[in-house]
């Protein structure tokens, strides 16, 4: 499964990007995302605040074959669980 | 409507209790009963400004302040740890945010009579220590949030005064013009946040235009990025330059506005331009008289304005300034030489 990540806003312009396959990431965040794959709807935000200054914007997508995932977040409505693998990818985009 | 039932309501999740329990974090039942009263609060107040009544008489609070500790958790109003009148903490993050917060606030009463971000005095939430090595700050609507830094680009974002008074600005934005966050009118808004942030920082370091550096940010830079910063406005286009951040990407002229979609239409870039005007006007008249201008402007902007009607409202306020003698007679001619040299 392939996942794309990116994140854009922030108090200075800045777009960070990464792309993985999911089987280069840690056991447990395989999971997480298997999880996410299976049940997408599980994950989709509520609503975005549009009063939301100099906060993030992160968008995940994945693809397995013909299905394709996409999810979209701010700071204020980023899963609990989903947490740790934004963590990650961000890390791996070498960005603050 | 479903009705209530009996249920363990509480702000703070319960996997979250028990992953502070385990860090041997305790969190009294009081700091989430007064959370939980406060939130109530807030929303009896938004009801109440939003009903006829208020028009006639507009209920006006203290702006206390409320810090609270996100705990390296991205969740807002987890622990209180200090409020309006108690006692410093042992974390001296909170007790920076705290104090500069008052500032602001003070700045706003004393320079307009302007109370907390909505002019009834609302409560100032603060929130720090959200996330982990999470580098960035913002305002959502309702409170300002604060991240740690990631100790190599940005240190703790709480610590800076122009930082929490760009944050709270978009408050005061949000209030009155209501500026949209997108195209010019949100670089506008951008631009409003940047203005109060350095000139508060300039009125708290006793600077004046000529003796003030204009940066934005330059105090929550990592070690190895020092005498850099966000935004430059006397000179935008060159706060930063380095393989972490990037290049600063700010124009300081119309000619090299930045059309693409990215950043709400370059919010946070096209800023540049107006800082550039901010800088040029406060030079020429002084930055407690920019700042009055720039303010009794605010005021009369609506959510869709550009930069081009913009300049019209700034001249249009310069006019009324100048006549009632609060800002310097040759004003109006300082501002638009000041707009000529962006290109507007």
């Amino acid at each position: 499964m392939k996942l794309v990540y990116s994140r854009e806003g922030g108090l200075f312009p800045q777009r960070a990007h990464t792309e993985v396959q999911s089987a280069d990431l840690p056991a447990d965040l395989q999971k997480m995302v298997d999880k996410v794959l299976t049940q997408p709807d599980a994950y989709q935000p509520v609503s975005a605040n549009s009063a939301l200054r100099d906060g993030y914007q992160y968008r995940l997508d994945l693809t397995e074959g013909r299905k394709k995932i996409c999810l979209r977040f701010d700071d204020l409505n980023l899963p609990d669980e989903v947490q740790p693998l934004i963590h990650f990818l961000q890390q791996r985009t070498g960005k603050p | 409507m479903k009705k209530h039932v009996g249920c363990l309501c509480q702000i703070i999740p319960p996997f979250i209790i028990d992953e502070l329990k385990k860090a041997g974090v305790a969190i009294p039942t009081n700091t989430r009963t007064i959370s939980r009263e406060f939130r109530e609060r807030r929303a009896d107040q938004l009801a109440l400004r939003s009903s006829q009544s208020a028009l006639v008489t507009p209920p006006t609070k203290n702006a206390d302040r409320f810090v609270y500790d996100s705990n390296t958790t991205q969740h807002q109003r987890l622990l209180l740890v200090r409020k309006e009148g108690g006692a410093a903490t042992v974390d001296p993050i909170v007790n920076t945010v705290y104090e500069n917060a008052g500032i602001i606030r003070e700045y706003y009463k004393t320079a307009f009579n302007y109370l907390s971000v909505d002019n009834h005095g609302a409560d100032l939430i603060l929130n720090v220590h959200f996330g982990q090595n999470y580098a960035n700050a913002f305002w959502d609507g309702d409170e300002m949030t604060f991240g740690d830094g990631d100790g190599e680009v940005f240190i703790n974002l709480a610590n800076a005064l122009d930082v929490a008074g760009h944050e709270l600005t978009h408050g005061v934005v949000q209030y009155t013009a209501g500026l949209t966050y997108q195209g010019q009118p949100g670089a506008l808004n951008e631009h409003y946040a940047d203005v109060f942030g350095s000139v508060i920082k300039q009125v708290s370091k006793k600077q004046t235009a000529a003796t003030a550096d204009w940066l934005i940010g330059d105090e929550i830079m990592g070690p190895s990025l020092q005498g850099q910063a966000l935004r430059s406005m006397k000179a935008p286009g060159t706060a930063y330059d380095n393989p972490l951040m990037g290049k600063d990407p700010q124009p300081d002229h119309m000619n090299a506005i930045y059309k693409g979609t990215g950043d709400n239409g370059g919010v946070h870039i096209n800023s540049g331009i107006p800082n550039k005007v901010f800088f040029l006007v406060a030079t020429g008249i002084e930055t407690d008289k920019a700042a009055l201008l720039w303010f009794e402007t605010l005021k009369t902007l609506k959510p869709t304005t550009n930069f081009k009607s913009f300049k019209t409202a700034i001249l249009k306020q310069a006019k009324k300034l100048a006549v009632a003698k609060r800002v310097p007679a040759d004003t109006e001619t300082v501002v638009k030489e000041s707009f000529l040299a962006v290109g507007l």
